[in-house]
C-alpha cells in the first residue's frame, strides 16, 4: 500500500551511464591532449622553417602528423557527438561532463598561461630564437582554453556542478604564479639595492632580472583577477572556497611573510652580533626575504579582510590557523635556542658558530610569539561554556596530539643515542651534541603540550559545569505525509536534526496522498489544512522532547497526524518484553 | 556556575600554566644568550695525541689556513690530494665522538656540523654527518693520512682532470 521512496531519487540512471559518460570524457580528454600536442609539435616546425639549417631526423614530424591528423578529427568527432547529447538535462547534470570540462579548463589555462609569459619573458635579454616552442604550445593551447571557457558559459549546455571549481582553480593558480613572481622580481629588484651589481650577471643590464619575473608576476594577477574579481570567484558562499581561503590566503601567505619576517631578522643580529661570515655571504638572503615578507603580507592581509565578510565559522577558522602557523615557528625557535645552548655546552675540536644557532632561534621565537598572542589572545580565554567556539576544542587535540607524536619521535631519538653511549665507547660531549637538535624540540613540543593540555581540561571543566545534554537519539526515521509543495521535506528533515541534536535523519516519502485507508483512526485530513515547515518542525520538536530511544519513527502529516513511535534495538527487544512507546500526539485542527 | 570560587579557580588556572611557559622560555633564552656568548675558543687538546691533531688540522681548514693544515698531513696524503673541498662552505663546527689508538694507526671519529644556509619560519637548520680521520705514526707523530672529505684541503694542483 505504501510504497516508500526516498525524496531525493534521482531518475534511474544506472551503472552503465555512469560508465559510458566515465569513457567517454576521459577518451575525449586523451584525445584533446594528444590533438593539442601534434598540433602544437606541427606549428612549431612552422615558425622554424625559416632559421632551419639541415633536417634529418622525421620521428619528431611523423609523430606530430600522427597525432594532429589521428587525434585532431577523433577528438572532434568525439566532441561532436557529446556536445550533441548535452541538450538532455540529464546529460548536462551528470558529474563526469562537469568533471571533464573542469579538468580540461584548468589543464588548458595552466599550459596557455605558462606558455605565453615564457615567450613573453623570452624577448627581455638574449634568449634569442627561443619563442617558436612557447609560442606555438600558447596558440594551441589558449585556443583550447577560449573553447572550453565558451562551453563553460554556455547558456544551455553548461555543467550544473563544479562552477566554484572551475573559479577556484584559476584563482589559486593566478595567485600562485603571481604572488611567486612577485617575490622573485621585488627580491631581484631589492638585491640589486642592497648588496650593489658585484651579483649581476655582467653582460645584461641589471634591469632584465627584474623586468622578466615582472611579466610572469603581472601574468599571474591577470589570472587571478579574471577568476576572482571579475568572474565573481570571491562571491560563492561554498565550503571549497572558504577552505581555498584559509589554506592559500592565510595558511601559505602566512608561513611566508614569518618566514621572511624571521630571516630579516635573523640576518639583522647577524650583522649585530655575528659577523663571521663575509658581509657579500651575509646580505644574500635579505633581499627575497623583504620580498617574501611584503607579498606575503598583502596577500595574507586580503584574504584575511575577505575572510571577515564571510561566515563566522571561516572568520573563526582563519584566526585558528594564523595562530597555529605562529606558534609553530615560536615553538620551533624554542627548540632551537635550548639546542644552541646545548650546543655551546660541547667543547667542539674546532669552529664555534653556536651563535648563528642562536640567534636564528631567537629571530624565529621573536617573529612567531607576537603574532601568535595576537591571534590566540592567551589573555581573553573563555571563562564559560557558552564562550568556548566551535573548533577551539579541535585546535586544541590537535596540537597536544602533534607535539605528543612529535615528543615520542625525539625520545626514541635520544634514546638511541643514549644506549649507544652506555654501550659503545662515543665520547661525553658527542652525546650531548647529538642529542640537542632532539632535546630542544622535546622541550618545544613539551611546552606546546602542556599548555595545550591545560587548556583542554579547563574547557572540559567549564563543559562538565553545564547542565548535560547528551544525544540520545541517534537516528530518525521520518515518513513524512504533507504534501511537497506545502512542506519541504528535506527542510523538514534539517529541522528534526537540529531538534534532536543532530541525529541522522532518513526521509521517506508516503506515496498515497491521503493514508486514512492506513489509519482510520486518525483525524479525519479534509478539513485541517497542513501546516507549515516551522509548525511541524515545532510539533515534531514538542513530541520529541522526553523521548529516549536510539532510534525514532516519526509519522508526520497529513494534516495534523503526529505519531512518534520509539524504537527499541533488536537486540534489546525480548529483554525489555517488546518496549516500544508509542505516543499519538492530539494536535488541536 | 553555582560556585563563582570554583569559575574563578578554573578561568585563573590557564593564567598561571601560561605564566610558567612565558617564564620558562624567558629563562632559557636568558640562559642561552649568557652561554653562547661568554664561550671563548674550543679547549686544546693533547697536541701529541691523535685528537689534537685532529683538532689543529680542523681549526686550520676551517680557518682557511691551507698551508698550517698541509703540515698535519702524511706525504701520501698530500700526493693523492685533489685539490680543496668545493662543496660549498666549510663545515661550521667539528666535534669529536670517539678515538681508537694502535701502535702505528688511529682512527678518530668526528661529527661535522653544517650549518645550513637560509632561514624558513621554523628556525634556521643544521645537519651534521659522521667521519673518520685515519693517522699514521710518523717518526713518532701522529700524521692524518686520510682527512675526511669535508675537510680536505691542500694547494697541489692535480696533474690531470
Amino acid at each position: 500500500m505504501t510504497a516508500p521512496a526516498v525524496t531525493t531519487a534521482p531518475a534511474p540512471a544506472g551503472g552503465l551511464a555512469t560508465l559510458r559518460r566515465l569513457i567517454l570524457y576521459v577518451l575525449l580528454f586523451a584525445l584533446v591532449v594528444i590533438a593539442a600536442s601534434g598540433l602544437s609539435g606541427l606549428l612549431e616546425r612552422l615558425f622554424r622553417t625559416a632559421s632551419v639549417l639541415v633536417t634529418g631526423i622525421v620521428a619528431g614530424l611523423a609523430l606530430s602528423l600522427a597525432f594532429t591528423l589521428i587525434g585532431g578529427p577523433l577528438a572532434l568527432l568525439l566532441w561532436w557527438f557529446v556536445w550533441r547529447r548535452l541538450d538532455d538535462e540529464s546529460e548536462r547534470r551528470a558529474p563526469g561532463w562537469g568533471l571533464y570540462l573542469t579538468g580540461m579548463y584548468a589543464v588548458s589555462l595552466i599550459i596557455a598561461t605558462t606558455s605565453l609569459l615564457e615567450l613573453a619573458a623570452s624577448f627581455i635579454g638574449a634568449h634569442a630564437n627561443q619563442w617558436p616552442s612557447p609560442l606555438a604550445n600558447g596558440l594551441v593551447w589558449a585556443g583550447i582554453w577560449v573553447w572550453h571557457r565558451w562551453m563553460w558559459k554556455h547558456p544551455r549546455k553548461s555543467p550544473a556542478h563544479l562552477e566554484d571549481v572551475r573559479a577556484v582553480v584559476g584563482s589559486v593558480f593566478g595567485l600562485l604564479l603571481g604572488a611567486g613572481a612577485a617575490i622573485a622580481a621585488l627580491g631581484a629588484l631589492l638585491d640589486i639595492a642592497i648588496r650593489g651589481f658585484t651579483a649581476a650577471a655582467g653582460f645584461e643590464p641589471w634591469w632584465f632580472d627584474v623586468v622578466r619575473p615582472l611579466i610572469w608576476a603581472a601574468g599571474g594577477a591577470a589570472v587571478w583577477w579574471w577568476h576572482w574579481i571579475r568572474g565573481g570567484g570571491r562571491r560563492f558562499r561554498t565550503g571549497l572556497v572558504d577552505v581555498t581561503i584559509i589554506t592559500v590566503g592565510i595558511f601559505a601567505a602566512g608561513i611566508t611573510a614569518l618566514g621572511g619576517l624571521a630571516v630579516i631578522l635573523f640576518i639583522l643580529l647577524r650583522l649585530a652580533f655575528d659577523r663571521s661570515d663575509p658581509l657579500n655571504d651575509l646580505l644574500e638572503p635579505l633581499a627575497p626575504a623583504i620580498a617574501a615578507a611584503i607579498v606575503g603580507a598583502i596577500v595574507w592581509r586580503y584574504h584575511r579582510t575577505a575572510s571577515a565578510h564571510r561566515s563566522p565559522q571561516t572568520r573563526r577558522a582563519s584566526l585558528l590557523v594564523t595562530s597555529a602557523v605562529a606558534l609553530a615557528a615560536a615553538a620551533s625557535g624554542v627548540g632551537v635556542v635550548v639546542n644552541a645552548l646545548l650546543a655551546a655546552a660541547v667543547s667542539p675540536l674546532a669552529g664555534s658558530s653556536t651563535r648563528t644557532l642562536l640567534l636564528g632561534g631567537l629571530s624565529s621565537l621573536v617573529v612567531g610569539s607576537p603574532v601568535w598572542w595576537l591571534a590566540w589572545k592567551p589573555r581573553h580565554q573563555p571563562v564559560s561554556a557558552a564562550e568556548i567556539p566551535p573548533g577551539r576544542r579541535v585546535y586544541l587535540v590537535a596540537f597536544f596530539g602533534v607535539s605528543a607524536v612529535v615528543a615520542l619521535v625525539t625520545l626514541l631519538v635520544i634514546g638511541y643515542r643514549v644506549f649507544e653511549f652506555v654501550l659503545g665507547d662515543v665520547s661525553g660531549g658527542s652525546l650531548l651534541d647529538r642529542i640537542r637538535a632532539p632535546f630542544g624540540l622535546l622541550v618545544a613540543a613539551g611546552l606546546v603540550a602542556g599548555y595545550h593540555f591545560g587548556l583542554w581540561r579547563h574547557d572540559r571543566a567549564l563543559l562538565a559545569a553545564v547542565p548535560s545534554r547528551r544525544r540520545l537519539i541517534e537516528s530518525v526515521t521520518l515518513v513524512s505525509g504533507y504534501p511537497v509543495d506545502a512542506v519541504d521535506p528535506a527542510a523538514l528533515a534539517r529541522g528534526i536534526a537540529d531538534a534532536a541534536d543532530g541525529a541522522k535523519v532518513t526521509t521517506w516519502l508516503r506515496a498515497d496522498d491521503g493514508g486514512a485507508a492506513l489509519s482510520p483512526s486518525s483525524v479525519p485530513l479534509s478539513p485541517v489544512p497542513s501546516p507549515g515547515v516551522e509548525d511541524a518542525i515545532r510539533q515534531v520538536s514538542a513530541a520529541l522532547d522526553g523521548v529516549a530511544a536510539p532510534h525514532v519513527l516519526v509519522l508526520a502529516g497529513p494534516g495534523s497526524r503526529m505519531e512518534v513511535i520509539a524504537l527499541a534495538a533488536t537486540t534489546a527487544a525480548d529483554k525489555s518484553g517488546g518496549g516500544s512507546r508509542t505516543r499519538a500526539i492530539p494536535t488541536a485542527g | 556556575m553555582d560556585d563563582p570560587a570554583a569559575t574563578e579557580r578554573t578561568a585563573r588556572k590557564p593564567d598561571r600554566i601560561l605564566l610558567v611557559l612565558v617564564g620558562v622560555v624567558a629563562v632559557l633564552v636568558v640562559v642561552a644568550l649568557a652561554v653562547v656568548f661568554t664561550r671563548g675558543e674550543p679547549a686544546p687538546l693533547d697536541e701529541a695525541s691523535p685528537a689534537g691533531v685532529v683538532q689543529q688540522y680542523s681549526r686550520a681548514v676551517i680557518g682557511d689556513d691551507i698551508p698550517a693544515a698541509e703540515t698535519f698531513l702524511t706525504e701520501g696524503a698530500r700526493s693523492r690530494c685533489s685539490g680543496s673541498y668545493s662543496g660549498g662552505q666549510r663545515p661550521a663546527r667539528v666535534v669529536l665522538i670517539s678515538t681508537t689508538e694502535r701502535t702505528d694507526s688511529a682512527t678518530v671519529r668526528v661529527s661535522i656540523v653544517h650549518a645550513a644556509q637560509g632561514n624558513g619560519p621554523f628556525g634556521p637548520s643544521e645537519y651534521e654527518t659522521e667521519d673518520v680521520f685515519l693517522l699514521l705514526k710518523v717518526n713518532g707523530r701522529w700524521m692524518i693520512d686520510q682527512p675526511p672529505y669535508p675537510l680536505m684541503a691542500c694547494t697541489q694542483i692535480p696533474v690531470k682532470r
